[in-house]
Formats: structure tokens, C-alpha cells, sequence
């Protein structure tokens, strides 16, 4: 059986000035379906450079990532655009929602880019946000949405092409404490749900018991908790 | 695409709506100079525009400017009849006077005519002119603005003559003045000239044989074509490409502000963009939506454009010189609307080089 996430022997520098800056260090690890993962670090510890290259918007100086067993190394930019596209969902700090579309076109917009027909398009997108709890708001505009209702809309659009891998940059950072619990169990029903496979980079400790499994960025390297 | 472009464009109505505004602006300035260029270009040259007359003969020393042109004509009636397919032109400038008002005269330049020959225009009101020696004028119909009205009587001091208006004709008007045909028996009868000349003289068909034994009477003077004799007339080539700097200049400014107002929407959007192209949308398609609107607002703006103009003609004064010209507009309009894709295209560049990977972690 394919695994949705093979992370294999990563490592990442950055240019700073004159000198290098490891930032990842034979990072190695993998996920199965249906599995929730934490990534936990302080600031700066490459976190979020490490989702980065999981999600196809980086490339890593070595080792390779395979998503549904397929590699993205060597991809190029429409490529890699397209495995984000189809096998991967992402959930920003902030919604991002775009100002301009409601609720069910926030999500009917990546399968349009996705070409899948209106028809399931429609019935997606309903099904999806009744699966958050916004039936009742699918057509309001993100202004008209509250910082939690908005999250949930970008949890549903995470989940709109059916991908194999959602990835959550701090899903919850700009929500107080209780709305982030629920964001997070959402996330969490969601992935158990649909039997997706998932990573949350969060600084937020008291999330981690929604996940099976943790994470932590020490000096480069991922640890996984025991 | 489509849908995204018009969505965007209906929740931020403000912001494009103002755009538009801008657009149409400018294109009511473009089509609006450009229907007073030609509007003036007719004034000044129409007469030699609706012409037959295919070739000029002119003096060999009057760099083909009608004015510094002239022939004594008897001989050449005498041996080589009108018949065989040439007339004679004469413009001569007159001042009349209108109703009694003195201080206020009207400038006209007079061409006699034969009413048979090709030179003779036609009316579009009251009653043609006739071959016989009685005083009467047809005059265009510009003068109608300076309340010339049919059977009027037109006083030129200078001859101490009186014509009367007998009907109106359309599109001929010379060096800024309507065109006003007497008859040549009239013209001569009255000794308004002493002898049979001409300016020039016009031929309606190339005809080698012709030219030849025209050129062989007269002498002195050279062949030219009509647009050679229209470049000529005074002012015509500085008028117009003083008129035509100005469309110039107003393209190339719309090329920069437009282009301007579209990298400032553009790059309030980058975030946007930066995120679109995170969940996996292509350069493509943001470029295509972002191109798409600006299709559809400079659509919008020229189609206004193009009705406002129209509409102008109706409240300009009378005897203002306008021209609502289908072609003319066609031509403006497009360019105007190849010059605001390229002004949008400019900013796709912004598009293309937006780092989808900016949507991660701000604060790392």
C-alpha cells in the first residue's frame, strides 16, 4: 500500500550572506492514512520551511518527498502546481479566504481549477460546508463570517479536491483558545473521516492531544515524541 | 476565469468602477480630438476630397499650392476643347456681406462652374444652379450656421455685386470657408475676372495624350496628383500633425496611467495571487482573469466612449467642425483598447514572479 506521505532524508540550507544556514537536517519520516501529525517547535526552528517542501512550494538541496508514492522532485513550477493542486489541501494561519467570493465559491473555485464538473462541484461543496456547520452561511462573503466560521470555510476548501495530504501552517493563530480547539477536532474529524493523512505545525501544546502523533524541531532535526 | 473576473469585479465596484471612468475619459478625449481633427481637415480640404478631378496641372514654382498657381486659359480653350475632358478650377476669395451687417462679413471662396461639367457639385436643398448670366449662388451648407437661409442675398463690395442664394450643398468647403458656385457665364459676364483663367486645370481620367497637349498649350507648369494638391493646401499638413501629435500623446499617456492603475490593483492583489497559486492555481489562469477584466471594462468604457462622442455632435455649436467618423472611431477605439491589454500585461510580469510559498508562515 502506497503511503500519502514518504518524507525521505531531506536537508535544506539557506544562503546567509557568506555563509550557509542548515535548516533541515535528515529529516525522515512518514505518514499513513487516517493519521493526524504535529509538527511543534519554537519560531524559527524551520517548521514551516519543512511544510514548504512537503507541499510542493519548495524544493530540498537532498532527499526526496513522495506524495501518494509519487516524487516531486524535479517537478517544475506547472507540475508541482498540479500536486498541489490535486493531492494536497492547505489551511493558512489566516482563512485567506479571497474578499470577493462566498462560502460555496470559496471551495467551488479550486474544483473549477481542478475541472471537475458543476454538477459535483456543487454537491461537494455543499456536503463539505454542512460537514463544518456553515449550511446555513454557504453564501456569505468573509466579511460577513466570523475568524472561526472563516477558518472552517478554509478547512472545507482544504478538503474540496479530495487530496491525499492537508497540511495546516498554524491553523489556529489567529483564534482565541476555544475557537482553536474546535478548528483543530474539526480538522481532526475531518481527516479520520475522509482517512486522510495530515501534519499541523503549531506552537500550541495544549493541541497536541487531538494528534496521533508528535513531532518536535530540535536543532534541525525532527524528533518524534515517545 | 470569466466568473472570477466578473465577481471581483462586482464586490470591488468603487475601485473598477473609477478605472472605467478613467478609461472612458481618456477615450472620449482621444475620439473627440480626433472628430475635431477631421472635422478641421474637412474644412479646410473637402473641396479638393469630393473632387472627380483625379490630376492637377499646376505652376512649376507654386510648390502645388492652388493660391500661388495660375494660367491665362483663352489659347488653351481654343485648341483643346473642354469637351476632351478638362475644366478649368478657380478659387477666388470673397467677403460678403449678410443681412445688412457690415462688420460682421462672411469669407467664402467663389468657383465658378460649368454646370454640366464634373466639377459641379449638386444640391442637397433648394434648386440647382444654371448656366445662364443671372446672379445666383449655390453655397454650402456650413454657412447655414451663419443664418444664410435659401433666397437670401449675399453683397461682395469688392465687385459691388449681389448674389442670391438660390441652394445649399454639402462637403465643399475650402481653406476654412464654404465653397460658393456661381456659374461661369455669371462669373465672366461680370468681369469678376478680366480674363479666362485659372488656377488650374483639372483632369478626370488619366489620359497620357491629354496631359500632353494641355501641357504643350500652357506650358511652364507640371502634373500632380490630388493628394500632392491636398498636402499642399496651407495649413493642412500642420494641422493635422499638430491633431494627430495630440491622439498621439493621449495614447501614450493612457498607456502609462493605465498601466499604472492596473499594477496598483495588481499588486494589491499579490497576496491574493500568492495563495491562488498555493492551492494550485497556474500563472494562466491569474493572468487570463486579470486580462479578462481589463477586456471587459475597456469594452464598456469605449462602447461609452464612442455613445458620448455621438452624443457631442448634437451639442456642439453649429459651424463647429466635427467629424463622427465610423472609421475614424473604429480605428481610435481599438487602438485604445490594444493599449489597455498592454497596459495590463505589463503587470502579468508581477503575476508570473509572485512566491506561491509566501503563503507559509508569516512570521517565520
Amino acid at each position: 500500500m502506497t503511503l500519502p506521505l514518504e518524507v525521505k532524508q531531506i536537508n535544506k540550507r539557506f544562503k546567509d550572506g557568506e555563509t550557509y544556514i542548515d535548516v533541515l537536517q535528515n529529516i525522515d519520516f512518514s505518514i499513513k492514512k487516517g493519521e493526524f501529525v504535529a509538527i511543534v517547535g519554537p519560531s524559527g526552528s524551520g517548521k514551516s520551511t519543512l511544510l514548504s517542501i512537503i507541499g510542493a512550494l519548495l524544493t530540498t538541496d537532498d532527499g526526496d518527498v513522495l506524495i501518494n508514492g509519487k516524487t516531486v522532485k524535479n517537478l517544475d513550477e506547472g507540475q508541482r502546481s498540479d500536486v498541489r493542486l490535486n493531492d494536497i489541501g492547505f489551511i493558512f494561519q489566516t482563512a485567506e479566504l479571497l474578499p470577493y467570493l462566498h462560502a460555496e465559491d470559496q471551495l467551488d473555485l479550486v474544483a473549477k481549477l481542478n475541472k471537475m464538473d458543476k454538477k459535483q462541484r456543487k454537491a461537494r461543496a455543499k456536503a463539505l460546508l454542512t460537514d463544518v456547520g456553515l449550511e446555513k452561511r454557504r453564501k456569505h462573503y468573509p466579511h460577513q463570517l466570523s475568524g472561526g466560521e472563516k477558518q472552517r470555510v478554509a478547512v472545507a476548501r482544504a478538503f474540496m479536491n479530495d487530496p491525499a495530504l492537508i497540511l495546516a501552517d498554524e491553523p489556529t493563530a489567529s483564534l482565541d483558545e476555544s475557537r482553536s480547539h474546535e478548528i483543530v477536532s474539526l480538522i481532526k474529524q475531518e481527516v479520520k473521516a475522509k482517512s486522510k493523512a495530515a501534519i499541523m505545525v503549531t506552537h500550541d501544546e495544549s493541541l497536541l492531544t487531538y494528534c496521533d502523533r508528535v513531532f518536535r524541531m530540535k536543532d534541525h532535526h525532527l524528533i518524534e515524541d515517545k | 476565469m470569466f466568473h472570477l473576473a466578473i465577481k471581483d469585479m462586482r464586490f470591488s465596484k468603487v475601485k473598477y468602477g473609477l478605472i472605467a471612468l478613467i478609461l472612458f475619459l481618456i477615450a472620449s478625449l482621444v475620439l473627440v480630438v480626433s472628430g475635431l481633427a477631421r472635422g478641421l481637415s474637412d474644412q479646410n480640404i473637402a473641396m479638393l476630397v469630393e473632387s472627380e478631378g483625379t490630376e492637377f496641372y499646376v505652376s512649376a514654382d507654386s510648390e502645388n499650392e492652388l493660391d500661388q498657381s495660375g494660367f491665362l486659359i483663352e489659347d488653351l480653350l481654343e485648341e483643346v476643347p473642354t469637351e476632351e475632358g478638362w475644366q478649368p478650377l478657380i478659387t477666388h476669395p470673397v467677403r460678403f456681406v449678410h443681412d445688412g451687417k457690415e462688420d460682421e462679413k462672411l469669407g467664402a471662396t467663389m468657383i465658378p462652374v460649368d454646370t454640366n461639367s464634373k466639377l459641379y457639385p449638386g444640391v442637397i436643398e433648394g434648386e440647382a444652379l444654371t448656366n445662364d448670366e443671372d446672379l445666383t449662388i449655390i453655397v454650402d451648407q456650413t454657412m447655414q450656421a451663419d443664418g444664410v437661409e435659401l433666397n437670401d442675398t449675399l453683397y461682395d463690395e469688392e465687385t459691388d455685386l449681389t448674389f442670391t442664394v438660390v441652394g445649399f450643398t454639402e462637403d465643399q468647403t475650402y481653406r476654412h470657408t464654404p465653397v460658393v458656385y456661381v456659374s461661369e457665364a455669371a462669373f465672366y459676364a461680370e468681369e469678376i475676372s478680366p480674363n479666362r483663367v485659372a488656377n488650374t486645370v483639372v483632369i478626370f481620367e488619366d489620359n497620357d495624350a491629354l496631359k500632353a497637349s494641355i501641357d504643350n498649350v500652357l506650358s511652364e507648369g507640371v502634373w500632380v496628383d490630388k493628394t500632392e494638391v491636398i498636402d499642399a493646401v496651407p495649413g493642412h499638413s500642420s494641422e493635422q500633425m499638430s491633431l494627430n501629435m495630440m491622439i498621439f500623446f493621449l495614447i501614450v499617456i493612457s498607456v502609462f496611467v493605465l498601466a499604472a492603475f492596473f499594477y496598483i490593483i495588481t499588486i494589491q492583489k499579490l497576496k491574493q495571487f500568492g495563495i491562488l497559486k498555493a492551492i494550485g492555481a497556474k500563472n494562466q489562469f491569474l493572468i487570463g482573469s486579470t486580462l479578462m477584466q481589463v477586456v471587459i471594462l475597456s469594452l464598456f468604457s469605449l462602447a461609452l466612449a464612442v455613445l458620448f462622442t455621438y452624443g457631442v455632435t448634437f451639442i456642439l455649436p453649429e459651424g463647429m467642425p466635427f467629424d463622427f467618423n465610423i472609421t475614424t472611431i473604429s480605428l481610435y477605439s481599438l487602438s485604445m483598447f490594444l493599449v489597455s491589454i498592454l497596459g495590463a500585461l505589463l503587470s502579468s510580469r508581477r503575476i508570473v514572479k509572485v512566491d506561491p510559498q509566501q503563503a507559509m508562515g508569516g512570521a517565520e
